[in-house]
């Protein structure tokens, strides 16, 4: 059973830093005349909630109407003209916007377009927790995450298993399809420059596992299947839990729920029945959300 | 990712504003007063509005503020010009722009440039007035204001440079 350490939040440190110096921040970045990134819009981002946090506390500070101001917005900014005069210029916009869409997936067999983002990748052992506010946000989203197999707390998500393992030489498809499970849950997207090992199937009375290394000779990413023989077979294993925001991601069919770890990136998808997917490597959201996208067809 | 209908869009836009908006006026209020914060928001949700697939907009909130803090700027500088183009004009000598019929009427000295009223406008926004209140002021549209600014900013900074030639 792994130590419940709890990892802070990568802007948690903004919270020690005074307001005037916040502001200061924000000032020095609306004056940059510096193209921004995506990442530093971001973190102006953050700099803003932890002052919003701040004003909000005071009970005298005036707020704005968002009700009123849509009304406002409807009968007098609404664009309703063509061409409508706009307070940003359209080539700068267009700049920007495409610095904060989702990343396009490359598939791998197709053009060996490299992906937006190809970092270094180290395998971590997935120590993720969950908080309970994330059941109210799958709950509220319509799924009811585990089921009847949950013992959410705050300080950890448990499952608890116990492989036998038992090699097999394939590939991931054919691994999955030997075993029952359907092979949309492979991803079909990875880093540029990764290559798939052997997979590794691990069967037991209650579970089987298959697990997939993808490897650019540096670093790693782990991709693991688990499917229970039975619902009632979903124990809890516990994880160690990660401080911050886990950020729901839906790939159109499939919720995942990517958690942001000091130096790794991991995300887990339920199936609501027996079958848990665990994705996890040193890599960045967006290539995390880029290979959750591409599982599913 | 699939397009979205619309509908959706339109739902997506409202969501954003019912979620977003009292962040994206707080930012604005950093930098500019309460009121004219609120105009930022708007004009930013115009933005917004043109924007094409913003359903593949990975962090909205993000996005967003960056939108209204290029929104803030061209507003800014917007008011900042005309500010100066007025302060200009104010310091011409007579005739120096046109014709001028009488002494008194200093509007008329701008004849044939821009239109009395459009003078007037300038002068309501540079002095803190937002496009909507302006509208309700000159009994006109938001939107034919911002036109109207626009078009009237460009042309009497056309003129003002083609004088100090």
């Amino acid at each position: 059973m792994s130590n419940l350490n709890t990892m802070p939040d990568p802007y948690q440190f903004l919270e020690r830093i005074s307001t005037e110096e916040l502001q200061r921040i924000l000032r020095e970045d609306f004056e940059s005349g510096e193209e921004s990134t995506a990442e530093n819009d971001e973190f102006i981002t953050k700099v803003m909630e932890v002052i919003e946090k701040r004003e909000r506390s005071k009970p005298s500070s005036p707020a704005f109407d968002p009700a009123a101001g849509w009304e406002d917005f409807q009968k007098n900014y609404y664009p309703t003209e063509e061409d409508p005069v706009l307070l940003c210029d359209r080539a700068e916009l267009e700049k920007l916007t495409q610095k904060h869409r989702v990343v396009r997936k490359a598939h791998p067999a197709s053009t060996g377009r490299p992906a937006r983002h190809v970092k270094r990748i180290a395998l971590v052992a997935a120590a993720i927790g969950v908080f309970m506010t994330l059941l109210v946000v799958a709950q509220a989203a319509g799924f009811d995450v585990f089921g009847a197999m949950a013992q959410w707390t705050n300080e950890t998500f448990r499952f608890m298993t116990a492989p036998t393992k038992n090699s097999e030489v394939v590939d991931l498809c054919s691994a999955l399809d030997a075993h029952g499970i359907p092979t949309e849950y492979a991803p079909s997207w990875i880093p540029d420059g990764f290559v798939a090992e052997e997979p590794e199937v691990e069967v037991s009375k209650r579970q089987t596992m298959i697990s997939n290394r993808f490897s650019d000779g540096k670093s790693e990413i782990l991709f693991i299947v688990t499917q229970y023989d039975s619902k009632d077979a979903v124990d809890i294993v516990n994880y160690e839990k990660e401080l911050g925001n886990a950020i729901p991601h839906m790939n159109g069919k499939h919720l995942f729920y990517i958690f942001d770890n000091t130096d790794s990136i991991s995300a887990t998808y339920f199936d609501k029945e027996r079958l848990i997917i665990d994705i996890s490597g040193r890599i960045s959201i967006d290539d995390m959300k880029s290979i959750i996208d591409s599982i599913g067809g | 990712m699939s397009s979205v209908s619309p509908e959706e869009r339109e739902n997506l836009i409202k969501e954003w504003y019912q979620t977003y908006s009292s962040f994206l006026h707080l930012y604005a209020s950093q930098f500019v007063d309460f009121h004219s914060a609120e105009e930022i928001v708007q004009e930013t949700f115009r933005v917004v509005c043109e924007t094409a697939d913003i359903h593949e907009i990975r962090y909205p909130k993000a996005w967003l503020r960056k939108v209204a803090s290029l929104v803030l700027k061209n507003w800014l500088r917007a008011r900042e010009k005309w500010r100066a183009i007025l302060i200009e004009l104010e310091a011409l000598p007579e005739g120096a722009l046109g014709q001028r019929e009488d002494p008194v009427n200093v509007e008329l000295e701008y004849a044939g440039f821009i239109k009395p009223d459009e003078l007037r406008l300038l002068e309501l926004l540079s002095s803190g007035y937002t496009y909507a209140d302006a509208a309700r002021e000159l009994d006109s549209t938001a939107e034919a204001c911002r036109k109207r600014a626009k078009r009237a900013g460009a042309v009497l900074e056309a003129k003002l440079r083609r004088c100090e030639a």
